[in-house]
């Protein structure tokens, strides 16, 4: 289970007397072991810095993020524990993944660091995980620039499962997509889910993704939270003005 | 790629200035600094194929011979540069903070001091003036490349791939080693050859100001200083050193023209 007590996140501004920035507002809430979860809002809301803190990579400003009890930002072991519990899978996985590097050798890097896997091992691995993400074994030895964008988000997914996360967060997931691959990306990050038993943070602006992915809505605007319902496919349960707007606007209401 | 002949040639070229760099001893039909006196400004000849120099030695030989200089001192100390600056240009990077603004500011300190300063303040402390180029060169240029190497590895080091590494538990010594360097290389071979090509000028600049070499060597540009005093009675002199300081050079700025724009187009097409 992770927990978030009082977490917040404020950006310093560079000009003297300027107020700081406040990317995240003080929130707490926790997210259940294989639960499926949204956090919806609009650019700029603090999704993605909510996000970040989640994955051990932005040091919030206060509060503190438990992972089973344990406080992640202790020191530096515990944070890197973390990048293992936690994968993100950032927004766009064209940058994401090292042009220099073969897709096989990006998805083998979790199995060398974490687990120190034999060369042979790792390989055997890592085509399992491309089997498990729809991805053919003979992109083994290409270059990310070779394959096509559903591909490279499809290995930055490979590359994050090989880590075994407890919990994986999609950072706009499908961002750029066309819709019938944007539907059949959802679809494998569900099987995936409902196979491996992760918790799933999917971070999305789309209301419409967030109803058929999670079973729990978060909603965020200006970096607060508006609103966090148990969501089971009724658009009613949501009380907030500002929720009933983006259902709106995703024609659910 | 239509930049491909510039790279054909500027290997072409390199190529040939190594060999002759290497083969000297073979290719030379006489003792570079066997002077013949009566042989001053000899017209060519089968035993001197170019002629005779002001002091009566072989003009062909001491071109060959001096080749040896401008490329024996040039590479090998650049390319030593070259990987420490690689190395700790994009560690610092990467490390960034207290440790990155150090080495900002010892390269902003050392680039404000020209090489000619460098080289004619450190002649009097050195007794080898070879030692006294090599260090010259190498507090200057490290500078340079430093800071190429600096300003490459900050884009790529904003890269969202890096961060990937980093969740993927990749420790910094990995993520230096096998993201930001494989990347920052190509963009620092271009400068690492148009580098060459400067500090080859620059070693035949000082034996030219008699900075640092001792008279006489068969180095380019001291030949060419000492050509001076003939300018009119044997022009040749003049010309058959010029020539090969000329060509060398543009050997390897075309090689570091014609990789950056095959560099350049690679990285615009992947960007798309």
């Amino acid at each position: 289970m992770i927990e978030l007590n009082d977490v917040c996140c404020r950006f310093r501004k560079r000009k003297f007397g300027d107020k700081d920035f406040v990317a995240v507002a003080p929130v707490s809430l926790s997210f259940q072991d294989g639960g499926r979860y949204a956090i919806v809002g609009e650019s700029g809301s603090g999704k993605t810095t909510l996000a970040r803190m989640i994955a051990g990579l932005q040091f919030p400003s206060g509060g503190n993020i438990l992972v089973d009890g344990h406080g992640i930002y202790k020191n530096r072991k515990t944070v890197r524990g973390q990048y293992k519990s936690v994968q993100l899978i950032q927004q766009n996985s064209a940058s994401a993944l090292d042009p220099k590097m073969t897709v096989g050798k990006s998805v083998e890097e979790p199995l060398r660091c974490f687990f120190h896997m034999e060369k042979q091992e790792r390989k055997k691995k890592c085509l399992e995980l491309f089997s498990l993400c729809n991805l053919p074994a003979s992109y083994y030895a290409r270059l990310p620039s070779e394959l096509s964008g559903g591909e490279q988000k499809r290995v930055a997914i490979a590359r994050a499962l090989a880590a075994e996360p407890k919990c994986l967060i999609f950072d706009e997931a499908t961002n750029g997509f066309d819709l019938p691959l944007r539907k059949k990306i959802i679809e494998e990050i569900i099987v995936l889910q409902k196979q491996l038993g992760f918790t799933l943070i999917f971070i999305t602006h789309d209301m419409e993704l967030a109803v058929v992915i999670a079973d729990e809505i978060l909603v965020m605007k200006e970096s607060v939270l508006m609103e966090q319902v148990a969501f089971t496919g009724d658009t009613t349960v949501f009380s907030n003005e500002y929720s009933k707007i983006l259902l709106r606007a995703s024609g659910l209401l | 790629m239509r930049r491909k002949w510039q790279i054909i040639i500027g290997i072409i070229l390199i190529a040939f200035f190594i060999l002759i760099a290497f083969a000297a001893p073979m290719l030379a039909p006489n003792d570079p600094n066997a002077t013949n006196l009566a042989m001053k400004n000899a017209e060519p000849s089968a035993e001197y194929p170019l002629g005779c120099d002001q002091m009566g030695r072989c003009e062909l030989s001491r071109l060959l011979y001096g080749a040896r200089y401008s490329l024996g001192l040039s590479i090998p100390v650049l390319i030593v540069l070259a990987v420490i600056a690689l190395f700790a240009g994009s560690f610092s990077c990467y490390i960034g903070g207290m440790i990155d603004e150090i080495v900002r500011v010892l390269c902003d300190i050392l680039m404000a001091f020209p090489l000619l300063v460098i080289a004619m303040a450190l002649v009097t402390s050195f007794e080898n003036p070879t030692v006294c180029i090599i260090v010259a060169i190498s507090i200057s240029m490290t500078a340079w490349f430093l800071r190429m190497v600096r300003s490459y590895a900050k884009t790529e080091c904003s890269k969202e791939y890096i961060e990937a590494a980093r969740i993927s538990g990749a420790s910094s010594i990995r993520i230096v080693v096998m993201h930001l360097i494989p990347n920052v290389l190509p963009q620092f071979i271009v400068y690492f050859t148009t580098g060459i090509a400067s500090v080859i000028i620059s070693i035949s600049g000082f034996a030219f100001l008699g900075v640092g070499l001792v008279k006489g060597t068969s180095e380019w540009g001291a030949m060419l200083n000492e050509a001076r005093n003939s300018l009119y009675s044997n022009p040749n002199l003049i010309i058959y050193p010029g020539i090969c300081l000329l060509v060398c050079c543009a050997g390897f700025n075309l090689l570091g023209e014609g990789l950056r724009d095959s560099i350049g187009k690679e990285d615009d097409i992947s960007g798309t």
